[in-house]
């Protein structure tokens, strides 16, 4: 189910490391978020189901007038034994942009999740503008618990010294259940990253053992996609053989999902 | 109130550094100019927005199971395994010292600290410490805040990034930032948040390092 500005067409062999899966695409009309859009999205994926959900392209957030801002908000439920990649595109933050976003992400104990997010900055008439506020709330629940994980993050009128020269910046959050190697995935992440040239980056244990938290300051927006592509490869190593081995033309092995962006 | 913000006070302090360490072996601070900046997102963008939320939060609390509600969002809210082993040391030790004076807060939740590991955050506990020894909520966080602007500074100096007379003049700047903080009240259903990614990555790199000498 939706409703404009989004719109669900048919998925797309779009993954170079799947090529026999499909991608999800959540694509909107607007194909950006305007100064005092109401967005949602809720998806809901049953026991066993692998999802990669993505967007068609990086978002461009505009300014929005005085007192106003844009929201949104994406509840993601994943249920036992599933898998979900909420990977959508970085977010473009004009001049004089306010944009408050929540994700609430409810992770079945036994189920993994790899969520992105990212912006940068853009300021089309090169007047050291910035946007004008960029409220940012995750939370981690595992079966309905109380948050495990709550990262919000809240600039108001940031000026350039606040940035350090870096043009983007990301989070990349892995939920996993008890019993991975934290400790080993952590090397590799690193590992991963610090052969990255323009990446400024650490992977850390996230509260309660939920998984891992990825934190990057990139010179280039390129640099922070260059590092998802690292750990999405990480992650999906971390995935058992039933959520990976499965055959595209028959849906009974892959499961369902139930994508409502209203 | 000077007890409290006083640089010998016996909790620790001088073992945190707070991603000054990390920074400047990543080549990012070299010199004043760059430790002032760094001060003042650290009282700006993760004190004034993130610790006083909680310390209010926790100065406000009926009784110590309300008090660990706070500590319990302290441990969610900060997603650095580093900070959080970093927030929580610094905290049991100044709860530990409070416990042995005899603060009857400190000692009534000392016990629920000892039994979740969860608990202690600095934050929090400035704040049961300060109702144990009878301050205001204002005096509360200005000592908060202080002994942020110190520590910082201290940890420069012992880095080799800044010498005495420059540290006063770093601690010149932040007092005035930070009175000016503290002269504005967050509202009341403010909700703790931060953004300081050069910082929070610093501190998270620590287990990087080969030799260190601060434990953030």
């Amino acid at each position: 189910m939706f409703a404009w500005p989004f719109a669900l067409t048919r998925s797309f062999h779009v993954d170079p490391y799947r090529p026999h899966c499909l991608s999800v695409i959540v694509q909107t009309a607007s194909g950006a978020i305007h100064g005092e859009d109401s967005l949602a999205q809720r998806l809901l994926l049953g026991p066993g189901t692998a999802v990669c959900l993505t967007n068609q392209g990086a978002t461009s957030v505009h300014r929005a007038a005085p007192g106003a801002r844009a929201t949104e908000t994406v509840t993601l439920d994943v249920a036992s034994g599933a898998s979900l990649e909420y990977l959508p595109e970085p977010r473009i933050l004009f001049p004089d942009a306010a944009l408050s976003q929540t994700m609430e992400l409810d992770c079945a104990t036994d189920a993994h999740a790899l969520i992105f997010d990212a912006f940068t900055m853009h300021d089309p008439l090169r007047e050291g503008r910035y946007f004008r506020e960029l409220e940012s709330t995750f939370r981690l629940r595992k079966s309905g618990g109380e948050p495990l994980l709550i990262e919000r993050t809240r600039i108001c009128h940031p000026d350039r010294s606040l940035f350090r020269g870096y043009g983007a910046f990301g989070s990349a959050f892995m939920a996993l259940p008890l019993g991975h190697d934290l400790a080993d995935l952590h090397g590799a992440l690193t590992t991963a990253l610090e052969q990255m040239r323009g990446l400024y980056g650490a992977v850390s244990a996230s509260p309660a053992q939920a998984g891992l938290g990825i934190r990057l300051a990139a010179l280039e927006l390129r640099c922070i996609r260059q590092a998802f592509e690292a750990v999405r490869r990480i992650y999906r190593r971390t995935l058992p053989s039933s959520l990976t081995k499965f055959r595209s033309e028959d849906p009974s092995t892959s499961g369902w999902a139930h994508v409502d962006p209203t | 109130m000077l007890q409290l913000g006083d640089s010998a006070y016996p909790a620790g302090g001088f073992a945190f550094s707070w991603g000054l360490e990390g920074l400047a072996a990543d080549g990012m601070l070299a010199d004043r100019g760059e430790l002032d900046r760094i001060i003042a997102d650290q009282l700006e963008r993760r004190w004034a927005s993130m610790d006083r939320i909680l310390l209010r939060q926790a100065f406000r609390a009926e009784d110590c199971a309300a008090v660990a509600c706070v500590d319990r969002l302290a441990e969610a809210a900060t997603p650095s395994a580093e900070m959080r082993e970093g927030s929580r040391r610094a905290g049991r030790a100044l709860l530990g010292v409070w416990v042995k004076l005899d603060g009857p807060l400190s000692v009534a939740y000392r016990g629920l600290v000892s039994s979740d590991g969860r608990l202690g955050h600095l934050a929090v506990v400035q704040a049961v410490v300060g109702r144990d020894a009878g301050l205001s909520q204002d005096a509360a966080e200005l000592v908060s805040g202080w002994t942020l602007v110190t520590g910082l500074v201290s940890a420069a100096v012992r880095l080799g990034i800044i010498g005495h007379i420059e540290a006063q003049r770093s601690q010149e700047i932040a007092r005035a930032l930070l009175a000016e903080l503290l002269a504005e009240a967050p509202p009341a259903d403010a909700l703790p948040a931060s953004f300081t990614p050069f910082i929070d990555i610093a501190v998270s790199r620590g287990p990087l390092r080969h030799v260190r000498m601060f434990t953030t």
